[in-house]
């Protein structure tokens, strides 16, 4: 079941994501090219994109397809071996690809580069068959599969008795097989002889295994590669996916027998006409064994139970839904809870207990569907990490670099449309890592270094929040020429005495840029500062850390969400702040004497952490209460307390922008509306805790320094 | 009376023919047998040994018992794995 209605345009959408998956198993590929699976990986993405671009008739893609999958099943046969050559192509198949499955006809610049690649593809790999049939490597007899064609093989085997005498250990088969897919193993020891006449060193168990796989028919009998030929192998099909006969239940025992070879069909007449059960009736007169009709029951068990889960994964397995339509059920979600929050208020204003109960009882069904609605629009970011893949390959081999790259974390979850945006900041900063930060091997050598250079991407979860790092262990960022170049674009004086950390911050000026040569990848100082603009449109921070030849480490802090935000709802005088829960750590009250004003410090956990007061930096005039309230929260520049009247209440709310006439406003990074339609401010925790805290630092620099 | 055997050689591939012999030559026929294989390794070809000592035992109608100690674990695990269902109640896996 899709949600597209067009089955031409599901196909499109599947078809891009098994060339997705056919970039990153053809870049694994090339560091493992002896990795057997990879290969039957990629075969498998192409065969199925072209088996199903025949069933919509384009020529263009199936001619293609087929002859880039002849070279993978030439591979997985043992002719030939990858090579660079063969992974570079199939890279510029695969690019071909995702341009030809939006069209029905290729044009003509689509054929010439089609022509191109299938020439290069010939040159590469020797005795390459001509364009000709798309259906010789389909196994004989059987139709194409498809990305759904689960099925399940009947596999009788029967190993020749010296099999384990010749080395091949049958359990390492069976666990092979078990690998592919849901199995169910059933040995037979009715073969054994008794201990008078056994030879010791003989095998005698057999075995019949039911497996359930999308894998295809090619890699199952790939397991048994190494059987010798008197062993006894019997591989079919029992039941597909496909089928059109959508029945529950399966074989009677009696036809299983028949069918495996275990009784003939006369014995089963014979049996049938006794009015007891046929296994019964078999076993008694000594047509078969009794484990074999126990192993026919068991089969019937086993495709009942394959054929019921596949029926309750039709009706409620997963539908495709346009991006868009989600976004928009995200952001109705987002203003639902915002007007529920706006009803709780209303009610609380009214003091009206019926209201407020009724609110009360709202709260859990908007926090079920809330919590429901960021799942479905949560999206692992491997899908993000992966894209880059090819770049860095591409990238590290146009500059002759070596570069290991390594993710991690790529199960953590993030917002779609986060992970949507998060592509070409990130983008960049790969870019400049290779680019700039990691050395040539050469270079890396001399210094001692290994001549792979390493590009980390990590992300993990912290409260409410992904972290995302891009590490590399190149050369580092020279700060004294950071220094130096910043003086010279006017940014610093000579005589200015910048920290490390706001020499770090200049890399986020337009403009700056310490590359001594500007490349077509980067260095032309266009970017850090778009970067930067970008993470922070999205509510994240970013961060740079350094070390002169050790390498350097990008984080990128993003919320969960964009849509719906967290946070305390506090009061200064008789305006509104509102507070992202992300950044409190605590909520603490104090006395008015008992904090600092002077070196501006409060008592806190034994320690002393810096405040600011919300009422100074927003110019809020008149009287603090006696006892104020302390929002201590954790920015990425260290603790600091942000200093408020009251806290109101806990708050969900969906951000609205100040617009283009307030962007600029200090501390301030959007709004809210609350119930009775007023406006609370969204307070800009992480750029205050930046001035307050640097300022604090300059401040102890020049007394240290007087 | 129970005839008790328990073999000195692994009941493994590289040892099958010794420890086949060793029981071979311990075992009686027409009594009762407890096999302990507590101290041995056992893999497919062991356990061969075991199935035909048991359809041997079957046979004659007498007793069957497996001692198998610490191995019971690893012993049903691997009649598991190849789909081999336990010994049949009349004969005991003893620890």
């Amino acid at each position: 079941m899709s949600g597209t209605s067009d089955p031409l345009e599901t196909y499109r959408e599947e078809a891009g994501e098994l060339l997705q998956n056919l970039e990153e198993t053809l870049i694994q590929l090339e560091e493992t090219p002896q990795d057997q699976d990879l290969v039957n990986e990629a075969f498998r993405s192409l065969h199925t994109i072209k088996g199903s671009g025949n069933m919509f008739d384009l020529k263009h893609i199936v001619d293609f397809t087929h002859q880039v999958e002849t070279v993978f099943a030439r591979v997985r046969d043992g002719d030939i071996s990858i090579t660079t050559d063969i992974i570079r192509i199939a890279l510029l198949a695969k690019d071909y690809l995702n341009k030809a499955i939006d069209v029905t006809e290729a044009d003509q610049e689509l054929k010439d580069e089609a022509d191109a690649i299938l020439d290069a593809l010939h040159k590469a790999v020797p005795d390459m068959p001509a364009t000709g049939s798309s259906q010789e490597s389909s196994p004989a007899g059987e139709p194409e599969e498809t990305a759904d064609s689960e099925r399940t093989y009947r596999i009788i085997l029967e190993p020749a008795p010296n099999t384990v005498k010749n080395g091949l250990n049958p359990l390492l088969l069976l666990q092979e097989l078990k690998d592919l897919g849901t199995h169910l193993v059933m040995g037979y020891r009715d073969c054994v002889p008794p201990f008078e006449e056994i030879d010791p060193q003989h095998l005698y168990l057999n075995w019949e295994i039911l497996l359930t796989t999308d894998a295809g028919r090619q890699a199952v009998e790939d397991v048994f590669m190494f059987l010798s030929e008197d062993s006894r192998l019997e591989i079919n099909v029992i039941d597909e996916s496909t089928a059109e006969d959508d029945q529950i239940d399966y074989k009677r025992v009696g036809e299983i027998l028949v069918e495996r070879g275990d009784v003939q069909r006369n014995e089963i007449e014979q049996a049938l006409n006794q009015k007891a059960y046929i296994g019964e009736v078999l076993v008694k007169q000594g047509y078969v064994e009794k484990e074999r009709v126990e192993t026919a029951l068991k089969e019937q068990e086993y495709i009942r139970k394959i054929r019921e889960n596949r029926k309750q994964g039709e009706t409620a397995g997963s539908i495709r839904v346009k991006t868009e339509k989600l976004n928009r059920l995200v952001n109705l979600v987002g203003e639902f809870v915002s007007m529920h929050s706006r009803l709780m208020q209303l009610a609380d204003k009214k003091a009206d207990p019926e209201f407020k109960s009724f609110g009360e009882q709202m709260e859990g069904l908007v926090r079920d569907i809330r919590d429901l609605s960021m799942e479905i629009h949560m999206v692992p970011v491997d899908t993000l990490f992966n894209s880059f893949k090819r770049m860095v390959r591409d990238l590290s081999d146009s500059l002759e670099k070596k570069v290991r790259f390594q993710t991690s974390g790529g199960d953590t979850e993030l917002d779609k449309n986060m992970i949507d945006r998060l592509k070409d900041p990130m983008l960049h900063l790969i870019r400049n890592s290779i680019d700039h930060g990691i050395e040539d091997p050469q270079d890396r050598e001399e210094k001692g270094k290994d001549p792979n250079g390493e590009l980390n991407l990590s992300a993990y979860y912290s409260g409410a929040n992904v972290v995302l790092k891009v590490q590399d262990d190149g050369g580092g960022i020279n700060l004294e020429g950071v220094r130096s170049k910043a003086i010279k674009q006017g940014l610093l004086n000579e005589t200015d005495q910048p920290t490390r950390r706001e020499l770090l911050d200049l890399i986020f000026q337009p403009g700056f840029s310490t590359s001594k040569t500007a490349t077509d990848v980067s260095g032309r100082g266009v970017g850090m500062d778009v970067v930067k603009r970008n993470i922070e449109n999205l509510n994240g921070v970013i961060n740079i850390e350094t070390e002169e030849e050790k390498g350097t480490e990008i984080t990128i802090k993003m919320p969960l969400t964009l849509a719906i935000v967290e946070g305390l709802l506090c009061r200064l005088a008789g305006e509104y702040y509102f507070v992202n829960i992300a950044y409190i750590d605590e909520c603490v009250s104090i006395e008015r004497k008992d904090r600092d004003e002077r070196q501006k410090l409060l008592p806190y956990r034994g320690g002393l952490i810096p405040y600011l007061e919300l009422r100074d930096v927003f110019s809020v005039t008149g009287e603090s209460e006696e006892y104020e309230q302390v929002l201590v929260c954790t920015t990425e520049r260290g603790q600091i307390g942000l200093l408020v009247d009251t806290i109101v209440d806990k708050y969900q709310t969906v951000i609205k922008n100040l617009g283009k006439l307030y962007e600029g406003l200090k501390g301030i990074s959007g709004a809210i509306m609350l119930g009775d339609g007023t406006l609370a401010l969204m307070v800009d925790v992480e750029a205050l805790a930046k001035e307050a805290i640097e300022k604090r630092e300059n401040k102890l620099g020049n007394t240290v320094q007087n | 009376m129970i005839k008790r055997v328990k073999p000195q050689s692994n009941l493994v591939k590289d040892q099958i023919v010794d420890a086949y012999e060793e029981i071979k030559q311990n075992i009686d026929n027409n009594g009762d047998l407890e096999i302990d294989v507590s101290d041995c390794e056992i893999d497919i070809l062991g356990l061969q040994i075991l199935l035909s000592l048991q359809k041997s035992k079957e046979e004659e109608g007498t007793g069957f018992t497996i001692i198998a100690g610490d191995k019971e674990a690893a012993l049903k695990g691997m009649m598991d794995f190849i789909g081999i269902p336990e010994f049949k109640t009349s004969v005991t896996v003893s620890a």
